[in-house]
């Protein structure tokens, strides 16, 4: 079994209050939508913890834009125009179907290049347009009065409102999708546990 | 003959009444007396401590007021002069008698005695108001604002400060300015949702009368021109075209929403301790504060015509400058949202499902096989 040095603990640190930073905002955003049918807390301590624990995450986003801009970790996001089209095609048909049959990953991490050709397409958007609109229209309707002039730019409160939910939607379903592609390692907590450890396991066979 | 006799008594009977209420209709002080000297901006009176006060009435704003356009007499209120004796210096009684409101506004009385307002007057608290420091003495206004902020401007904001209390109030600004006090503070008051057409270029809003010549109606018509169905209010599909009549002539203005009070009488009975404090109240698609939601155009006067709408429009797009959370929520995007996240789940779920069915493959592939 290879290891590989694949996390350092600040992106390690990152992660996890990222991941359960937006967990949070997707639980508690679904109360503070659907107030009416789940009522965990009153809704007024679930807007203030949403509010918490949003200003929580923009922070942490905000370092790490900044540790990856500063470190050059960012060109870790942009794939390769082979990658674009060619590598994400064998990556999706290794997800489609090799990973079915047994087929060894088309694609191998290493620190300076860790994510495969659809990951980085994938991350590139949510990192760099879905969670920096997500945080803004976040921070609009958190004061509506305040930023009026941007929200009536931008067409209304609801129409920033709606940008802010659709994203809520598919941070939800980004969430389920993300957890279970952590378990195609090469056992099931493999991916979960070099996030927590920094050290991904990788079968030798598969660089046969 | 008999029949006769009783007509002539009828006749007699009738005239002796009318010579006996002529004298005192003749007698009845006009506004105009009054005014000879009341309308004087000179008017004033001493005071034992040396100061002033003015004692004038400006004819003008009386005459525009509620009480002047509804042809009330200055001794209506004023009931304790009931003649002028120019034989004295002042012709009527002084002081005169204080003025009770609630001899004719009896229910607003009501509420104003179970009210905060009236228990701090009892209390002897000082500042505590009575009627006229809100609505004034003489120049009583039809309660208008273009906006919540310069209605309360008149009344609530006129003693209170609200940025010095509502620290529990989320988002406390903007619901001072889409929200009247009286929605929490008052709180057997019916609420309803008023919206009106804001340009945002311009930073106005549009009066009834721009309005309606752009449509190409009147105040009158245009609900029977826009209400196609005829169920006296707007719905959906009905705001839909109206929408799109006042694109095709040009009209470019929001909808701006506020959430105010009806004005009732029970508006007066301003309660502490009561005041609503449950987000969940308001903040729910079940809500009975946003059953009730009309457009309103406004008449030059002031005067404010509101047309009903359906509760729905607010839940719809075409209302984009005003959001209550959960209360005006589009349906709509949570069936996009439900179908984004089955997607999520179903991609795992099937992925998965795919993934235990394939093992014996994989298994006989490892070894071989």
């Amino acid at each position: 079994m290879k290891r590989i040095y694949l996390h350092p603990i600040p992106v390690r640190i990152w992660h996890w209050l990222h991941a359960f930073g937006i967990a949070f905002l997707v639980l508690s955003g679904i109360q503070i939508r659907f107030a009416d049918y789940i009522l965990v807390v009153p809704l007024k301590k679930a807007v203030e913890l949403h509010n918490l624990v949003g200003l929580i995450v923009a922070v942490d986003y905000l370092l790490w834009f900044t540790f990856y801009v500063f470190t050059g970790r960012i060109r870790t996001y942009f794939p390769t125009a082979e990658e674009l089209i060619l590598g994400s095609m064998r990556q999706a048909v290794y997800y489609g179907y090799g990973i079915f049959r047994g087929d060894p990953s088309p694609f191998h991490p290493t620190p300076e290049n860790k994510f495969n050709p659809m990951q980085k397409m994938a991350y590139l958007f949510i990192m760099l347009f879905f969670i920096p609109i997500q945080i803004l229209t976040g921070f609009l309707l958190w004061n509506i009065k305040g930023y009026r002039e941007i929200i009536d730019f931008m067409g209304g409160v609801k129409i920033v409102d709606t940008i802010h939910v659709l994203l809520f939607f598919f941070f939800f379903a980004f969430i389920i999708a993300h957890a279970y592609l952590a378990t195609l390692g090469h056992t099931p907590w493999a991916h979960f546990k070099a996030m927590i450890t920094g050290w991904e396991e990788e079968p030798e066979e598969e660089h046969s | 003959m008999k029949g006769q006799r009783w007509k002539w008594l009828f006749v007699a009977f009738m005239s002796l009444s009318f010579l006996l209420v002529l004298p005192l209709h003749l007698q009845a002080i006009e506004n105009s007396e009054c005014l000879d000297c009341h309308g004087d901006p000179d008017m004033v009176k001493e005071l034992p401590s040396g100061k002033t006060i003015s004692l004038y009435v400006n004819p003008k704003k009386f005459e525009a007021s509620v009480h002047g356009q509804n042809e009330i007499a200055c001794t209506d209120c004023h009931s304790d002069i009931t003649e002028l004796n120019y034989d004295q210096e002042v012709p009527h009684p002084v002081p005169v008698a204080f003025v009770n409101c609630t001899d004719c506004h009896d229910e607003e009385g009501t509420a104003y005695e179970e009210s905060v307002h009236a228990a701090a007057r009892v209390k002897g608290v000082k500042g505590a108001p009575i009627c006229y420091n809100c609505h004034d003495f003489h120049y009583t206004k039809y309660l208008y604002g273009d906006t919540v902020v310069q209605l309360e401007n008149k009344f609530c904001l006129r003693c209170h400060n609200p940025n010095k209390y509502h620290k529990w109030l989320p988002q406390k600004k903007t619901h001072f300015e889409y929200v009247m006090c009286a929605v929490c503070h008052a709180p057997d008051v019916g609420r309803h949702i008023n919206l009106r057409l804001y340009d945002l270029m311009s930073e106005k809003f549009l009066t009834g009368e721009e309005i309606v010549q752009k449509l190409g109606v009147t105040f009158d018509n245009f609900m029977d021109k826009m209400d196609l169905n005829k169920d006296g209010v707007l719905d959906t599909k009905e705001f839909h075209r109206l929408v799109r009549e006042l694109r095709i002539n040009k009209v470019r203005a929001i909808f701006w929403g506020e959430m105010t009070d009806n004005l009732k009488p029970e508006v007066h009975k301003v309660t502490k301790g009561r005041a609503i404090k449950k987000c969940e109240t308001c903040h729910s698609i079940k809500s009975p504060f946003f059953d009730k939601v009309y457009l309103i155009f406004t008449h030059p006067t002031g005067k404010a015509e509101h047309y009903p709408l359906k509760r729905k429009v607010l839940q719809s797009f075409y209302v984009t400058h005003f959001y209550a959370i959960d209360a005006t929520r589009v349906k709509l995007l949570d069936v996009i949202g439900l179908l984004i996240v089955l997607g999520g789940v179903a991609f795992a779920g099937g992925h998965l499902t795919l993934r235990i069915l394939t093992i014996p493959l994989r298994r006989r592939r490892r070894e071989g096989r």
